[in-house]
Protein backbone atom coordinates (compact mmCIF):
# COMPACT_ATOMS: atom_id res chain seq x y z
CA UNK A 1 0.00 0.00 0.00
CA UNK A 2 1.34 3.36 -0.98
CA UNK A 3 0.99 6.45 1.11
CA UNK A 4 2.32 9.93 0.73
CA UNK A 5 4.10 11.95 3.36
CA UNK A 6 3.48 15.59 2.91
CA UNK A 7 5.43 18.49 4.28
CA UNK A 8 2.48 19.20 6.50
CA UNK A 9 2.72 15.68 7.92
CA UNK A 10 6.34 16.29 8.63
CA UNK A 11 5.58 19.57 10.35
CA UNK A 12 2.97 17.84 12.47
CA UNK A 13 5.41 15.03 13.18
CA UNK A 14 7.63 17.52 15.00
CA UNK A 15 5.29 16.71 17.86
CA UNK A 16 7.45 13.64 18.30
CA UNK A 17 10.25 15.75 19.73
CA UNK A 18 10.56 14.51 23.32
CA UNK A 19 9.51 16.69 26.26
CA UNK A 20 13.01 16.95 27.69
CA UNK A 21 14.33 18.33 24.39
CA UNK A 22 11.48 20.85 24.30
CA UNK A 23 12.35 21.94 27.82
CA UNK A 24 16.03 22.14 27.00
CA UNK A 25 15.49 24.28 23.92
CA UNK A 26 13.41 26.69 25.99
CA UNK A 27 16.37 27.65 28.14
CA UNK A 28 18.58 30.62 27.35
CA UNK A 29 21.43 29.40 25.18
CA UNK A 30 24.95 30.23 26.18
CA UNK A 31 27.24 31.73 23.60
CA UNK A 32 29.70 29.41 21.88
CA UNK A 33 33.29 29.14 23.11
CA UNK A 34 34.60 31.32 20.29
CA UNK A 35 32.07 34.08 20.94
CA UNK A 36 32.77 33.94 24.68
CA UNK A 37 36.51 34.21 24.02
CA UNK A 38 36.07 37.20 21.71
CA UNK A 39 33.86 38.94 24.24
CA UNK A 40 36.34 38.30 27.06
CA UNK A 41 39.18 39.71 24.94
CA UNK A 42 37.11 42.79 24.18
CA UNK A 43 36.36 43.24 27.87
CA UNK A 44 40.03 42.83 28.80
CA UNK A 45 41.36 45.14 26.12
CA UNK A 46 38.92 48.00 26.08
CA UNK A 47 36.06 47.94 28.49
CA UNK A 48 37.89 47.18 31.75
CA UNK A 49 40.76 49.70 31.32
CA UNK A 50 38.35 52.46 30.32
CA UNK A 51 36.04 51.65 33.20
CA UNK A 52 38.98 51.55 35.64
CA UNK A 53 40.29 54.90 34.39
CA UNK A 54 36.85 56.46 34.73
CA UNK A 55 36.47 55.07 38.25
CA UNK A 56 39.88 56.45 39.24
CA UNK A 57 39.05 59.86 37.86
CA UNK A 58 35.74 59.93 39.69
CA UNK A 59 37.39 58.73 42.89
CA UNK A 60 40.17 61.30 42.65
CA UNK A 61 37.62 64.03 42.01
CA UNK A 62 35.54 62.88 44.95
CA UNK A 63 38.54 62.73 47.26
CA UNK A 64 39.64 66.16 46.21
CA UNK A 65 36.19 67.58 46.82
CA UNK A 66 36.07 65.88 50.20
CA UNK A 67 39.45 67.23 51.14
CA UNK A 68 38.50 70.73 50.11
CA UNK A 69 35.27 70.44 52.01
CA UNK A 70 36.90 69.20 55.22
CA UNK A 71 39.86 71.61 55.43
CA UNK A 72 38.76 74.42 53.21
CA UNK A 73 42.11 74.20 51.43
CA UNK A 74 43.68 72.01 48.86
CA UNK A 75 47.38 71.26 48.59
CA UNK A 76 47.49 71.66 44.88
CA UNK A 77 45.29 74.72 44.88
CA UNK A 78 47.32 76.35 47.63
CA UNK A 79 50.53 75.79 45.70
CA UNK A 80 48.89 77.17 42.60
CA UNK A 81 47.50 80.20 44.40
CA UNK A 82 50.84 80.92 46.05
CA UNK A 83 52.61 80.62 42.73
CA UNK A 84 50.05 82.88 41.13
CA UNK A 85 50.33 85.43 43.93
CA UNK A 86 54.13 85.63 43.82
CA UNK A 87 54.56 87.22 40.39
CA UNK A 88 51.84 89.75 41.24
CA UNK A 89 53.65 90.76 44.40
CA UNK A 90 56.95 90.83 42.57
CA UNK A 91 55.42 93.00 39.87
CA UNK A 92 53.86 95.25 42.50
CA UNK A 93 57.23 95.61 44.22
CA UNK A 94 59.18 96.18 41.03
CA UNK A 95 56.76 98.50 39.30
CA UNK A 96 57.07 101.49 41.68
CA UNK A 97 60.87 101.37 41.39
CA UNK A 98 60.63 101.29 37.66
CA UNK A 99 58.20 104.18 37.69
CA UNK A 100 60.31 106.10 40.15
CA UNK A 101 63.47 105.61 38.09
CA UNK A 102 61.80 106.72 34.91
CA UNK A 103 60.02 109.45 36.80
CA UNK A 104 63.31 110.72 38.23
CA UNK A 105 64.81 110.96 34.79
CA UNK A 106 61.78 112.76 33.47
CA UNK A 107 61.64 115.04 36.46
CA UNK A 108 65.23 115.99 35.92
CA UNK A 109 64.49 116.81 32.33
CA UNK A 110 61.33 118.66 33.28
CA UNK A 111 63.06 120.62 35.95
CA UNK A 112 65.77 121.53 33.48
CA UNK A 113 63.18 122.54 30.89
CA UNK A 114 61.14 124.57 33.31
CA UNK A 115 64.21 126.26 34.58
CA UNK A 116 64.67 127.74 31.15
CA UNK A 117 68.40 127.69 31.70
CA UNK A 118 69.60 125.34 29.03
CA UNK A 119 73.15 126.06 29.81
CA UNK A 120 72.79 124.69 33.29
CA UNK A 121 71.37 121.33 32.22
CA UNK A 122 73.38 118.56 33.77
CA UNK A 123 73.38 116.13 30.83
CA UNK A 124 75.84 113.84 32.51
CA UNK A 125 73.56 113.40 35.49
CA UNK A 126 70.57 112.84 33.26
CA UNK A 127 72.45 110.23 31.24
CA UNK A 128 73.50 108.49 34.41
CA UNK A 129 69.98 108.44 35.70
CA UNK A 130 68.72 107.09 32.36
CA UNK A 131 71.32 104.35 32.47
CA UNK A 132 70.26 103.47 36.00
CA UNK A 133 66.63 103.33 34.93
CA UNK A 134 67.54 101.07 31.99
CA UNK A 135 69.49 98.75 34.28
CA UNK A 136 66.60 98.66 36.72
CA UNK A 137 64.16 97.98 33.89
CA UNK A 138 66.38 95.11 32.76
CA UNK A 139 66.29 93.86 36.35
CA UNK A 140 62.50 93.99 36.29
CA UNK A 141 62.55 91.89 33.10
CA UNK A 142 64.67 89.31 34.90
CA UNK A 143 62.20 89.30 37.75
CA UNK A 144 59.39 88.60 35.29
CA UNK A 145 61.35 85.64 33.90
CA UNK A 146 61.95 84.25 37.36
CA UNK A 147 58.25 84.69 38.16
CA UNK A 148 57.39 82.70 35.06
CA UNK A 149 59.80 80.01 36.19
CA UNK A 150 58.21 80.02 39.62
CA UNK A 151 54.81 79.68 38.01
CA UNK A 152 56.06 76.74 35.97
CA UNK A 153 57.51 75.17 39.11
CA UNK A 154 54.20 75.64 40.91
CA UNK A 155 52.30 74.04 38.05
CA UNK A 156 54.74 71.12 38.12
CA UNK A 157 54.21 70.77 41.88
CA UNK A 158 50.48 70.92 41.36
CA UNK A 159 50.66 68.14 38.78
CA UNK A 160 52.75 66.01 41.12
CA UNK A 161 50.28 66.60 43.93
CA UNK A 162 47.38 65.51 41.71
CA UNK A 163 49.34 62.44 40.58
CA UNK A 164 50.11 61.53 44.21
CA UNK A 165 46.45 61.97 45.06
CA UNK A 166 45.39 59.71 42.20
CA UNK A 167 48.02 57.12 43.16
CA UNK A 168 46.88 57.19 46.78
CA UNK A 169 43.29 56.83 45.69
CA UNK A 170 44.21 53.93 43.41
CA UNK A 171 46.14 52.26 46.24
CA UNK A 172 43.23 52.71 48.63
CA UNK A 173 40.87 51.40 45.98
CA UNK A 174 43.06 48.33 45.49
CA UNK A 175 43.27 47.76 49.27
CA UNK A 176 39.47 47.90 49.53
CA UNK B 1 2.57 27.22 42.18
CA UNK B 2 4.50 24.01 41.54
CA UNK B 3 3.54 22.01 38.46
CA UNK B 4 2.82 18.92 40.57
CA UNK B 5 0.30 20.87 42.65
CA UNK B 6 -1.40 22.22 39.53
CA UNK B 7 -1.67 18.69 38.14
CA UNK B 8 -3.12 17.56 41.49
CA UNK B 9 -5.76 20.27 41.18
CA UNK B 10 -6.68 18.89 37.73
CA UNK B 11 -6.95 15.42 39.19
CA UNK B 12 -9.13 16.73 42.01
CA UNK B 13 -11.32 18.36 39.32
CA UNK B 14 -10.90 21.80 40.86
CA UNK B 15 -11.48 24.70 38.50
CA UNK B 16 -8.68 26.59 40.23
CA UNK B 17 -6.34 24.35 38.21
CA UNK B 18 -7.18 26.33 35.06
CA UNK B 19 -6.67 29.67 36.83
CA UNK B 20 -3.26 28.57 38.10
CA UNK B 21 -2.26 27.20 34.69
CA UNK B 22 -3.33 30.41 33.03
CA UNK B 23 -1.37 32.46 35.57
CA UNK B 24 1.78 30.39 35.15
CA UNK B 25 1.72 29.40 31.49
CA UNK B 26 -0.79 31.79 29.89
CA UNK B 27 1.76 34.07 28.27
CA UNK B 28 3.95 31.13 27.28
CA UNK B 29 1.13 29.32 25.48
CA UNK B 30 0.05 32.62 23.95
CA UNK B 31 3.53 32.99 22.46
CA UNK B 32 3.48 29.46 21.05
CA UNK B 33 0.09 30.06 19.41
CA UNK B 34 1.01 33.52 18.17
CA UNK B 35 4.20 32.21 16.57
CA UNK B 36 2.09 30.01 14.33
CA UNK B 37 -1.05 32.07 13.81
CA UNK B 38 0.24 35.64 14.00
CA UNK B 39 -3.22 36.68 15.08
CA UNK B 40 -3.88 37.83 18.63
CA UNK B 41 -7.56 36.82 18.74
CA UNK B 42 -6.98 33.40 17.18
CA UNK B 43 -4.08 32.81 19.55
CA UNK B 44 -6.23 33.73 22.58
CA UNK B 45 -8.90 31.28 21.44
CA UNK B 46 -6.27 28.58 21.01
CA UNK B 47 -4.99 29.18 24.53
CA UNK B 48 -8.54 28.92 25.93
CA UNK B 49 -8.98 25.66 23.99
CA UNK B 50 -5.67 24.47 25.44
CA UNK B 51 -7.01 24.85 28.99
CA UNK B 52 -10.13 22.91 28.01
CA UNK B 53 -8.13 20.12 26.43
CA UNK B 54 -5.80 20.00 29.42
CA UNK B 55 -8.87 19.74 31.67
CA UNK B 56 -10.15 16.82 29.59
CA UNK B 57 -6.74 15.10 29.47
CA UNK B 58 -5.97 15.19 33.19
CA UNK B 59 -6.91 12.65 34.41
CA UNK B 60 -6.02 10.15 33.06
CA UNK B 61 -2.76 11.82 32.01
CA UNK B 62 -0.19 13.01 34.52
CA UNK B 63 2.50 14.84 32.49
CA UNK B 64 6.01 14.88 33.86
CA UNK B 65 6.69 18.27 32.27
CA UNK B 66 3.55 20.37 32.32
CA UNK B 67 5.00 23.16 30.23
CA UNK B 68 5.98 20.86 27.36
CA UNK B 69 2.60 19.11 27.64
CA UNK B 70 0.75 22.43 27.31
CA UNK B 71 3.04 23.62 24.49
CA UNK B 72 2.27 20.46 22.56
CA UNK B 73 -1.49 20.96 22.93
CA UNK B 74 -1.28 24.65 21.99
CA UNK B 75 0.85 23.89 18.95
CA UNK B 76 -1.54 21.21 17.69
CA UNK B 77 -4.56 23.43 18.20
CA UNK B 78 -2.84 26.32 16.46
CA UNK B 79 -1.87 24.19 13.47
CA UNK B 80 -5.44 22.81 13.29
CA UNK B 81 -6.81 26.32 13.33
CA UNK B 82 -4.34 27.42 10.70
CA UNK B 83 -5.28 24.43 8.48
CA UNK B 84 -8.99 25.05 8.74
CA UNK B 85 -8.50 28.73 7.95
CA UNK B 86 -6.25 28.01 4.96
CA UNK B 87 -7.82 24.84 3.61
CA UNK B 88 -8.97 26.53 0.44
CA UNK B 89 -6.24 29.04 -0.22
CA UNK B 90 -2.49 29.02 0.25
CA UNK B 91 -1.21 32.51 0.83
CA UNK B 92 2.39 33.52 0.65
CA UNK B 93 4.71 34.71 3.36
CA UNK B 94 2.89 33.20 6.33
CA UNK B 95 4.99 31.44 8.93
CA UNK B 96 3.54 27.97 8.38
CA UNK B 97 3.97 28.30 4.63
CA UNK B 98 7.55 29.33 5.13
CA UNK B 99 8.14 26.33 7.40
CA UNK B 100 6.49 24.00 4.88
CA UNK B 101 8.64 25.39 2.09
CA UNK B 102 11.73 24.81 4.20
CA UNK B 103 10.67 21.25 4.94
CA UNK B 104 10.25 20.62 1.21
CA UNK B 105 14.02 20.08 1.25
CA UNK B 106 13.45 17.01 3.42
CA UNK B 107 10.46 15.61 1.68
CA UNK B 108 8.82 16.29 -1.64
CA UNK B 109 5.10 16.96 -1.56
CA UNK B 110 4.42 13.75 -3.51
CA UNK B 111 6.86 11.46 -1.72
CA UNK B 112 5.60 7.88 -1.68
CA UNK B 113 6.53 4.96 0.48
CA UNK B 114 5.75 1.30 0.12
CA UNK B 115 4.45 0.74 3.61
CA UNK B 116 1.73 2.50 5.43
CA UNK B 117 3.26 5.11 7.63
CA UNK B 118 1.38 6.17 10.68
CA UNK B 119 1.68 9.66 12.05
CA UNK B 120 2.96 8.13 15.29
CA UNK B 121 5.83 6.36 13.54
CA UNK B 122 6.87 9.47 11.71
CA UNK B 123 6.74 11.48 14.95
CA UNK B 124 8.89 8.91 16.70
CA UNK B 125 11.41 9.01 13.85
CA UNK B 126 11.58 12.81 14.07
CA UNK B 127 12.05 12.54 17.84
CA UNK B 128 14.95 10.13 17.35
CA UNK B 129 16.46 12.40 14.74
CA UNK B 130 16.39 15.49 16.97
CA UNK B 131 17.93 13.51 19.80
CA UNK B 132 20.75 12.42 17.49
CA UNK B 133 21.65 16.01 16.67
CA UNK B 134 24.29 17.93 18.63
CA UNK B 135 22.68 19.82 21.51
CA UNK B 136 22.85 23.26 19.93
CA UNK B 137 21.60 22.12 16.51
CA UNK B 138 18.79 20.15 18.13
CA UNK B 139 17.70 23.19 20.12
CA UNK B 140 17.72 25.40 17.03
CA UNK B 141 15.76 22.80 15.05
CA UNK B 142 13.18 22.50 17.84
CA UNK B 143 12.79 26.24 18.18
CA UNK B 144 12.23 26.59 14.47
CA UNK B 145 10.01 23.62 13.62
CA UNK B 146 8.22 22.97 16.88
CA UNK B 147 7.80 26.47 18.30
CA UNK B 148 7.80 28.13 14.87
CA UNK B 149 10.10 30.91 16.08
CA UNK B 150 11.53 33.33 13.56
CA UNK B 151 15.19 33.18 12.53
CA UNK B 152 16.07 36.57 14.14
CA UNK B 153 14.44 35.45 17.39
CA UNK B 154 16.40 32.19 17.43
CA UNK B 155 19.62 34.00 16.53
CA UNK B 156 19.19 36.47 19.38
CA UNK B 157 18.44 33.76 21.90
CA UNK B 158 21.29 31.51 20.84
CA UNK B 159 23.87 34.33 20.44
CA UNK B 160 24.48 33.42 16.80
CA UNK B 161 24.16 35.42 13.62
CA UNK B 162 21.03 34.96 11.53
CA UNK B 163 23.15 33.60 8.71
CA UNK B 164 24.71 31.06 11.03
CA UNK B 165 21.29 29.90 12.24
CA UNK B 166 20.07 29.56 8.63
CA UNK B 167 23.09 27.45 7.70
CA UNK B 168 22.73 25.19 10.76
CA UNK B 169 19.03 24.66 10.03
CA UNK B 170 19.72 23.93 6.37
CA UNK B 171 22.26 21.26 7.33
CA UNK B 172 19.84 19.79 9.86
CA UNK B 173 17.12 19.52 7.19
CA UNK B 174 19.51 17.65 4.91
CA UNK B 175 20.39 15.30 7.74
CA UNK B 176 16.69 14.78 8.43
CA UNK B 177 16.16 13.72 4.85
CA UNK B 178 19.01 11.21 5.14
CA UNK B 179 17.57 10.00 8.44
CA UNK B 180 14.10 9.51 6.98
CA UNK B 181 15.57 7.68 4.01
CA UNK B 182 17.54 5.40 6.31
CA UNK B 183 14.44 4.62 8.34
CA UNK B 184 12.50 3.87 5.17
CA UNK B 185 10.01 6.72 5.29
CA UNK B 186 11.12 8.11 1.96
CA UNK B 187 13.01 6.62 -0.94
Amino acid sequence: MKTAITQEDLLLAMEGIPDDLLERSEGEQTASRGVRRRRAALRRRYILPVAAALCLLLLAGGLRTLRMGSTGTDGGMVAFEEAAAEPKEAAAEEAPEEVSAAGAAENTMDSADTAGDFGSIDYAAADKEEETAAVEAAGAGETEESAAEKLKEAVRKLREAVRRLVRKAAGRNADE
Amino acid sequence: MEDALIIDLYWQRQERAIEETDRKYGSYCMKVADNILHDRLDAEECVSDTWLRAWNSMPPERPSLLRAFLARITRNLSLDRWRSAHAAKRGQGEVVHVLLDELAECIADTEHVEDLVSAGELSAAVGRFVRSLPERDGDLFTRRYFFAESIPEIAARSHLSENNVTVILSRARRRLRTHLEKEGFIQ
